[in-house]
């Protein structure tokens, strides 16, 4: 088969250049499955996981593959508290979970990925407080994880994650993490409520709402000092989304921060025009909310007192 | 009793801000809205959906008082005589309070992953006895660990609040009682985890087999029907299975060593067997323990996994449940709100 023509012999190279990639990725998941070598292979191939093509099908349909990333994740549960976690082993469940967010976000797996409920291990990573580097590195990766479902606005993925405390976990973060973390927890909480399974959930009940728009406002307050131009577009999208629903919106007259309302972050969005956007409808969204409740009581007004309104 | 899970549960927030009055005032109103409707999917502890009741477990404790460590400081605080007949209390008490909620979710996670997980693994194995070994091994690590680094925290808390019960008729100076409920706390936090871990392996081994029973039922008629041809290459090189090479592929018949010791690993995970687990831990900053109150807050106000993943995840009826509720206490909300509102009814 070694065409003799030049265009046939390098099209040729480049096949066998895929088969030997291909090749490499087959040996490092089996790899996976030998505690000696696994360390290795995590590396490896976290390393590599956007070169491989289709390495979800591979990681998912292999056998035991799954199962060994998962003794990855429960082994080092002993260590979270108290809070003991090394860099090296952070580093390498990190790479375990990396490999799990491949499987997260390839089409073909993601639905057998919740199915077998799997996101719920990484839940006590995002439940640890420690804020030392190497705690830090492993919300943020777990919360990749999470990331990478939500990404594809799938009402599945959505309903799943609410059924399972994903909010309180995500209010955390924001509340303690490091900005990144905080900016990723964000990202998810947008995510859910720009669903609409996700809205409906979160502003069913006064308790839900207040937690999320408290955690928005303490953020917000921290941005005032320490400016952070990405997880202030999510933050304000929140809101805005929050705005769409009516009592929601009526909530946010009184608990949306004065900053987003004043001049404070107008520096800040100078370079985000659809960010200034949102900032700019979320505000008439509220404002209109205002005015219809005011037409509304003032009517109640006037019908109390038979008509004699100020 | 169910009152005490509950409050447990339902511990006050403590959150950084001040608007807690607001808070708890919103907590009552759904809460007792929660209460009144029986909406499961707010609350997170059904009581009724608990496979063990509490007598149940106070004869699955066993003798827990010949396990509990009675630190030798205390002597010198001439509080040993009564730590020895406070602390087996106090630990019973806390591992009932916390248990059946973590156990349940614990053991309803373990068996879907286990589920899922061995029956694509073991998709080509006719021997049955191997594929129920294999979830065997898998069911009891996954529910024990996840039972074990669930109720850490809440266990922390929970032994502690006994103890101080316990010792108030004592009027014991408040800042040698904390010192001792800390000493303790932390001498016999590790035996409470592994009581509850135990349990939770217990009750997900006792569960699995009819999990799985079904579907390898289904398996074998289907062998019995397509006879001989169900191991045809051509059978498992179709669908998913035909992206995975043959390497890595279940094989029919025997599976490598190093295939079969993939599910034999999962003893080693099991936390009891770990000896180097620091047993004198120290509740690390107050940073720690104000995260603790801040999730069980927020659990409270989300509800645990625990009634909805019962139920299945993808259920329509959680959906219904979950927010068929949903406009009376936002409702309630905006009045209390609406400054408006307040003006007419003044």
């Amino acid at each position: 088969f070694d065409g003799p023509n030049p265009t046939s012999a390098s099209a040729n190279a480049a096949q066998t250049n895929k088969d030997r990639k291909m090749a490499s990725a087959e040996q490092l998941v089996l790899e996976l499955s030998n505690p000696d070598l696994r360390e290795n292979a995590l590396l490896d191939l976290s390393k590599k996981r956007e070169i491989f093509q289709d390495l979800a099908p591979l990681l998912w349909n292999s056998f035991g593959t799954i199962a060994a990333l998962l003794q990855e994740i429960v082994s080092i549960y002993p260590v979270l508290s108290p809070p003991t976690l090394t860099p090296g082993a952070s580093n390498r469940v990190c790479n375990a979970l990396a490999l799990l967010q491949c499987v997260a976000s390839h089409p073909d797996t993601r639905t057998l990925f919740l199915n077998a409920h799997i996101p719920l291990y990484l839940y006590p990573f995002l439940n640890t407080t420690s804020k030392t580097r190497p705690f830090e590195y492993l919300r943020l990766t777990s919360l990749g994880v999470i990331g990478a479902l939500v990404k594809v606005d799938d009402t599945e993925v959505i309903s799943f994650l609410l059924s399972t405390e994903i909010i309180p976990l995500c209010l955390r973060t924001m509340e303690m993490g490091s900005e990144l973390s905080k900016t990723v927890a964000t990202f998810i909480v947008q995510k859910i409520l720009l669903d609409d399974v996700g809205l409906r959930y979160i502003c069913a009940t006064a308790e839900r709402f207040f937690a999320v728009g408290r955690v928005l406002g303490t953020m917000v307050q921290s941005l005032a000092e320490q400016p952070s131009p990405r997880l202030l577009k999510h933050i304000i999208r929140c809101y805005l989304r929050l705005s769409d629903n009516p009592r929601a919106c009526e909530a946010l007259r009184n608990c949306l921060p004065e900053m987003l309302r004043d001049s404070t972050f107008n520096s800040c969005l100078r370079d985000d025009p659809t960010t200034k956007r949102w900032l700019q409808q979320l505000v008439h969204n509220v404002a209109t909310a205002g005015r219809v409740a005011a037409l509304q009581s003032a009517g109640g007004l006037e019908h109390m007192l038979g008509g004699s309104v100020v | 009793g169910h009152s005490n899970v509950l409050s447990q549960y339902a511990a006050p927030l403590h959150f950084a801000s001040g608007s807690l009055v607001e808070d708890e005032k919103m907590a009552n109103l759904s809460f007792s809205d929660r209460l009144s409707t029986g909406g499961q999917g707010l609350s997170q502890v059904t009581p009724s959906q608990s496979p063990f009741s509490v007598s149940q477990l106070s004869t699955s404790i066993p003798n827990i008082g010949a396990h509990v460590v009675i630190n030798p400081k205390l002597s010198a605080l001439g509080l040993q005589l009564h730590f020895q007949r406070i602390v087996p209390m106090a630990m019973d008490r806390a591992i009932k309070e916390i248990m059946s909620p973590i156990v349940q979710r614990s053991v309803t996670i373990a068996m879907q992953t286990t589920k899922e997980l061995v029956l694509k693994d073991y998709a080509m194995e006719s021997d049955e006895s191997r594929i129920y070994h294999a979830a065997h091994l898998m069911v009891a690590s996954l529910a024990g660990s996840l039972a074990h680094v669930t109720c850490k925290e809440p266990l922390r808390g929970s032994i502690s609040s006994h103890l101080r019960n316990l010792l108030q008729a004592l009027n014991i100076g408040s800042e040698i009682l904390e010192q001792a409920v800390l000493l303790v706390t932390n001498d016999n936090l590790d035996l409470g985890c592994a009581v509850i871990e135990q349990h939770a392996t217990e009750k997900a081994l006792s569960t699995i087999d009819g999990e799985i029973s079904q579907q390898l039922a289904l398996r074998r008629k289907h062998r019995e029907g397509v006879g001989p041809t169900y191991f045809d290459a051509s059978t498992y090189t179709q669908g998913p299975m035909g992206v995975v090479p043959e390497a890595l592929r279940p094989k029919p018949g025997r599976l490598s060593l190093s295939q079969q010791r993939v599910y034999e690993d999962f003893v080693r995970f099991a936390w009891q067997n770990q000896s180097n687990q620091s047993s004198n831990a120290v509740p690390t900053s107050p940073l720690a323990s104000s995260g603790v109150s801040i999730s069980s807050g927020l659990s409270r106000a989300y509800g645990s996994a625990t009634g909805q993943l019962n139920q299945g995840v993808y259920s329509s009826g959680q959906g219904a449940q979950g927010f068929g509720t949903v406009a009376q206490p936002m409702d309630l909300m905006s009045e209390e709100m609406d400054p408006g509102s307040q003006l007419i009814s003044a």
